[in-house]
């Protein structure tokens, strides 16, 4: 009796922090690098995020592989040569929103721009971030808005020097996730 | 009682507590296990003579430019061999990721080839483990090449034909393997022939040097041959990627780069020191949306 009653009541603690969940399984991001030879854009529409109402954390996981270019070549030596999929699979964010005040979101009406702070891995290389994120409210759907750039080199990806004029050393990042409560 | 209480407080308080991190590492086993392929098995759609299991993406038309040149042994006056050539022209094209065919002609006996490739397994992992990648491999040739005694070649009397299933396994990302099956049946055989049919089994593999960079290594063993005249083609080759383009360098003793040419009716023996120096270069285009 005693375990059942625990067990239920764990269940119960379970269910209650995971329904302050909102999450996004089919998050759009897309990164942009303007080079002297060629534009290059791929974007990923499977993209994971969540955010936690009870403490503003925030979580995005994406695989590598699922980002998809107009030129599959291009798709092939992203993965092969630059980002190191086999070895590098995934990209992550963890984090929190500054300031965090959940109710905010209960009755937002116009945008509303946050920072948050956390650690973004990409290519096996961990880094430190700040960046903005705007949310906006559509019905049920809190639509979150992130654009930033990042410096390739900063996660250890390599160009030659041979090829330095299709690769642009700066890629601008578009994300937007569309949370639900789960 | 106090037990189970203080279970659940912990319980709570270790939910209370829960780090970003774990947020993280709850989404990430939220993910569907999703279909892994084993993706750039070997940079190009030949190890070195020979096929891979690479099938350009959907879409890809890809311009061949294949160079053999004479051999090394045959001294300063040919410029070790640089003075002759054999060229192999050609133009591929996938429609699909798992599908694509091409057309070529080669100088060396006026030759014009045409071949089909299917993959029909892809290594990977994730929802389901396919430990290798398959291709079913065709090609039929015309040798056009005009004869120098009186008999009459009719246009089947020129052709060969090979069928080949290519197993490959992308070991480590560096390291890759493929076994290749092969028969070809030749039409016509010459008087100092005596089989029509060659059996082989090749062997290769690539070895990622950088992630531009590749060491390739080929060995096409004969279980039947034509003749005895005929050796079995070895190659070594480096692939250097750049961009677009794949550029393939090799010493082989192949002269042809056919699979009935080089497989069954290599004259020359590596070891003696007949070595051909070639080349492969490849540009691909996007024609199509993938």
């Amino acid at each position: 009796m005693i375990r059942i009653t625990l067990s239920s009541l764990l269940l119960t603690i379970s269910f209650f922090s995971f329904s302050q969940r909102m999450m996004d399984s089919k998050g759009y991001v897309k990164f942009f690098s303007e080079a002297p030879l060629e534009d290059i854009e791929a974007i990923n529409e499977k993209g994971l995020g969540v955010l936690d109402l009870s403490n503003g954390n925030v979580a995005v996981a994406m695989n590598m592989k699922d980002f998809h270019f107009e030129k599959s070549l291009m798709e092939e030596h992203f993965n092969e040569n630059y980002i190191e999929s086999d070895k590098y699979p995934k990209g992550t964010f963890s984090g929190a929103i500054k300031n965090f005040d959940a109710s905010v979101y209960e009755n937002l009406s116009d945008s509303l721009t946050q920072t948050v702070s956390g650690k973004m891995t990409l290519h096996g290389v961990t880094k430190n971030v700040e960046l903005p994120i705007t949310f906006i409210k559509d019905g049920d759907v809190l639509v979150v808005k992130s654009e930033f750039l990042i410096r390739i080199e900063e996660y250890d990806v390599e160009v030659p020097t041979l090829l330095i004029r299709n690769i642009a050393e700066e890629v601008l990042v578009t994300t937007i996730f569309r949370l639900k409560k789960s | 009682m106090l037990r189970v209480t203080l279970i659940i407080l912990f319980c709570y308080v270790g939910h209370l507590s829960m780090a970003q991190d774990d947020l993280l590492a709850d989404l990430m086993s939220e993910q569907e296990p999703t279909e892994n392929l084993a993706t750039s098995t070997f940079k190009g759609t030949r190890i070195i003579n020979g096929h891979s299991v690479e099938i350009r993406k959907k879409g890809t038309l890809e311009f061949i430019i294949s160079h053999r040149f004479g051999t090394l042994n045959s001294g300063g006056y040919n410029l070790w061999g640089l003075d002759q050539s054999n060229i192999r022209l050609a133009l591929e094209y996938a429609p699909t990721d798992r599908f694509m065919f091409g057309a070529g002609r080669s100088s060396f006996e006026k030759t014009y080839d045409g071949f089909i490739k299917y993959k029909f397994m892809r290594q990977q992992t994730g929802k389901r483990t396919v430990p290798f990648s398959m291709v079913y491999f065709t090609s039929a040739t015309i040798k056009t090449l005009k004869r120098f005694d009186e008999y009459e070649a009719s246009f089947s009397d020129k052709m060969a034909i090979t069928h080949q299933v290519l197993i490959a396994r992308k070991v480590t990302p560096a390291l890759s393997l493929q076994l290749t099956p092969s028969y070809s049946f030749y039409e016509l055989i010459e008087a100092n022939e005596t089989s029509n049919e060659v059996i082989a089994l090749g062997l290769g593999g690539r070895l990622k040097v950088t992630n531009r960079v590749t060491i390739n290594m080929e060995y096409w063993p004969q279980l039947q041959d034509k003749g005895p005249q005929y050796y079995n083609a070895f190659a070594v080759g480096v692939d250097i990627e750049t961009g677009g383009h794949v550029f393939q360098i090799q010493l082989t003793n192949a002269t042809a780069m056919l699979e009935k040419g080089f497989i069954g009716e290599s004259t020359n023996d590596f070891f003696n020191g007949d070595i051909h120096l070639g080349f492969n270069i490849s540009r691909a285009f996007q024609v199509s949306n993938h």
